[in-house]
């Protein structure tokens, strides 16, 4: 069990601060100045000191200076009503893990605890920028969320109506997640607790400049597409793009813009995944006037994802067919255009596919000597 | 008096000087363009006269582009993109206007022919624009401040800077020395980092600025605790943090930045992951500079 010293002229201070490490399950030992917790120090060893600055007798950083002297390197947060920029760079100097400036909310002090004693990887300081927000939000008040535990949606909105985000969870299909906000304070919030993969937002939010806050957004969410949201009767949205978007949506929203959304944004990872040097195709599950899509898709994932082969040096890969419509021409261009690219890479391709597939190959000469099998594992063997 | 030792005598004797002229009184400011003055003044009335406003900036076409752009900017969703003035004077609102308007003629300030001021100009005015970025981001995420305040105290937190560096330039001229390589870069700084905060209150004054601003500019070098959220607060934070990004106009001590840094997220109740991303790759989001 960690343990923490504080070390204060208050004993209301040292009173809190007991109160609320030990419920977070630690133990706290006090000490009422700089003497008395050098002494402390003497007797026990602690994972963390809280040091006030201003205290009779000895002062936290005539304490500071004692301690580090001795050799002493236990990670020290000073929690103080002094702010002034010479006595903290004077502490920084001495080496402090963080700084909290009294009075304080609890929020900040778990955090920054927490975070000194690396307890919660990623959790940097208070859970939100705004305590009002956190106490608002049940995600927040569980804790400040580590980066590896942070939950990945699909799609965040953000819309001042409600009405725009439930017609478009409406078109949306269950697996795709996606929340919704009204709010800039909302978005910025939900952006530092969870990862998202598509960020939208509404051209016209009241006393919000959306260009600005795509801009935050995009700080949190760097690797997040940015969609803008316009209004189709306004007409063109005009240059999104140069304002930082990556692409624009209307509404009201329309089953068919938004089933290209989709394929623009999520199809990605679905239709080609790559395992060690298996390349396998997903199924095809769109309405049919898609098709054309889906194997464009699919050729250009296969030239991307035997760039990533050639570079992780396999000179051979296996090309699992098994899940791809039976559509003959767009099988045998995929082949040829994919088996082309292999050889200006030196990969060799093996193939994995139906008695079916394998039968429209073999019709065209350019694909009929190409190797053939059954499963993975004989494609693996060569067997 | 041997070569090696001249920068540090002139740069003592510059200094001597413009300290003198501001103890004195003797100070001539750079006044606001005329352009932007009339319009700031008209603009002071809640219920301005928006014929009368239009017909100043027309005068100023550069300035006029910038605002029939800014509302196009703003009107995504809302309407084709408009090219008259008049609607986008309405559109846009007197807030943003102001704070256009400002960024204007500020602009102005870091303009110079001499190629060492332009240099040096050029540093101050990249690191004041990514202070007043940082510092509206922070505004934007901690709410209850005004984040276009905000935005104008950081372009103009070291606006002292160029100002006394033109006044430098100009009393080494009356002197008869303005010869390239006139002072050296510690001889330069040490004249700004002294008086430039004088000059910068002087200037806001001049200028009619908010009070808030002109606090901002006054002094940087302590938070304010009685008001912890601030527009200095922020600007202070911001400020810290551009130093820790490169974004400097000087030498700068490691320690010190880290303390204004701990100090202003735990006085403004920042979260230090979100800043840290805010502030990555900030340079990026940095316009092209005044003329540029």
């Amino acid at each position: 069990m960690p343990r923490i010293l504080t070390i204060d002229d208050s004993s209301t201070i040292r009173s809190i601060i007991t109160k609320q490490m030990t419920e977070l399950g630690f133990e706290v030992d006090q000490a009422e100045d700089g003497k008395e917790g050098l002494a402390k120090l003497e007797e026990i060893e602690v994972d963390l000191i809280l040091l006030d600055v201003t205290m009779p007798v000895m002062d936290g950083p005539a304490m500071l200076t004692a301690l580090r002297e001795t050799g002493n390197r236990t990670p020290v947060i000073m929690l103080t009503s002094e702010s002034k920029r010479s006595i903290v760079a004077g502490a920084v100097k001495l080496g402090i893990e963080d700084y909290i400036l009294k009075p304080f909310k609890p929020d900040e002090l778990r955090g920054k605890v927490l975070k000194a004693l690396r307890l919660e990887a990623g959790a940097a300081g208070p859970v939100a920028a705004n305590p009002s927000v956190a106490s608002s939000a049940p995600a927040a008040a569980a804790g400040p969320a580590s980066s590896a535990s942070r939950q990945f949606i699909d799609i965040l909105v953000v819309d001042d109506m409600e009405n725009v985000h439930k017609k478009l969870r409406s078109l949306l299909p269950a697996h795709v997640s996606m929340n919704g906000c009204v709010s800039a304070r909302d978005a910025l919030q939900h952006c530092q607790e969870r990862v998202y993969r598509v960020v939208v937002v509404d051209l016209v939010i009241p006393d919000v400049n959306s260009v600005a806050l795509m801009n935050q957004l995009r700080a949190l969410q760097p690797h997040a597409v940015m969609v803008a949201l316009a209004l189709r009767s306004a007409g063109d949205a005009g240059d999104v793009k140069g304002q930082g978007f990556n692409d624009v949506v209307y509404k009201p929203f329309e089953p068919a813009a938004v089933d290209d959304f989709l394929s623009k944004h999520f199809e990605v990872d679905d239709v080609l995944s790559i395992d060690g040097n298996v390349l396998a195709c997903a199924a095809f599950s769109g309405k049919e006037d898609k098709i054309d899509r889906y194997f464009t898709r699919l050729r250009t994932l296969c030239h991307e994802s035997l760039e990533k082969l050639a570079s992780a040096c396999y000179d051979d890969t296996v090309f699992d067919l098994s899940a791809v419509p039976l559509r003959n021409d767009k099988i045998v261009r995929l082949l040829m255009d994919s088996d082309k690219e292999a050889k200006k890479l030196g990969i060799a391709l093996r193939l994995v596919g139906t008695p079916e597939i394998k039968k429209v190959l073999g019709a065209v000469m350019e694909t009929a000597a190409m190797p053939f099998y059954a499963s993975r594992a004989e494609a693996q063997t060569g067997g | 008096m041997g070569s090696a030792d001249m920068p540090k005598k002139l740069a003592s004797e510059l200094e001597r000087i413009v300290l003198d002229r501001i103890a004195n009184n003797r100070l001539v400011l750079p006044a606001m363009p005329t352009v932007p003055q009339r319009c700031l003044d008209i603009l002071r009335d809640p219920d301005f006269n928006v014929r009368k406003l239009v017909k100043e900036l027309e005068a100023e076409p550069v300035l006029s582009l910038l605002v029939v752009r800014a509302a196009n900017a703003a009107s995504y969703g809302r309407g084709t993109a408009s090219q008259a003035l008049d609607q986008a004077v309405v559109r846009i609102g007197a807030r943003q206007l102001k704070t256009l308007i400002t960024e204007y003629a500020v602009n102005e300030l870091f303009e110079s022919s001499n190629r060492q001021l332009k240099d040096a100009n050029r540093k101050v005015w990249e690191h004041s624009v990514v202070v007043a970025l940082l510092a509206r981001d922070i505004a934007a995420l901690i709410g209850n401040i005004e984040p276009d305040g905000c935005y104008l105290a950081g372009l103009l937190h070291d606006i002292g800077k160029p100002v006394l560096g033109a006044m430098i330039l100009e009393v080494d001229r009356k002197l008869g020395r303005a010869t390239p390589g006139w002072i050296d870069l510690p001889g330069w700084t040490q004249i700004i980092e002294t008086s430039h905060r004088k000059i910068g209150v002087a200037v806001a004054s001049e200028w009619k600025l908010p009070d808030a601003i002109t606090a901002a500019i006054r002094d940087c070098s302590d938070y304010d605790g009685s008001d912890r959220t601030s527009i200095g607060n922020v600007v202070r934070l911001a400020n810290a943090l551009a130093k820790r990004e490169g974004y400097t106009t000087g030498p700068i001590d490691a320690a010190d930045v880290e303390a204004m840094i701990m100090v202003g997220m735990s006085m403004l109740g920042g979260d230090n992951s979100v800043v840290d991303r805010l502030v990555h790759n900030i340079g990026s989001r940095l316009p092209a500079g005044p003329g540029g």
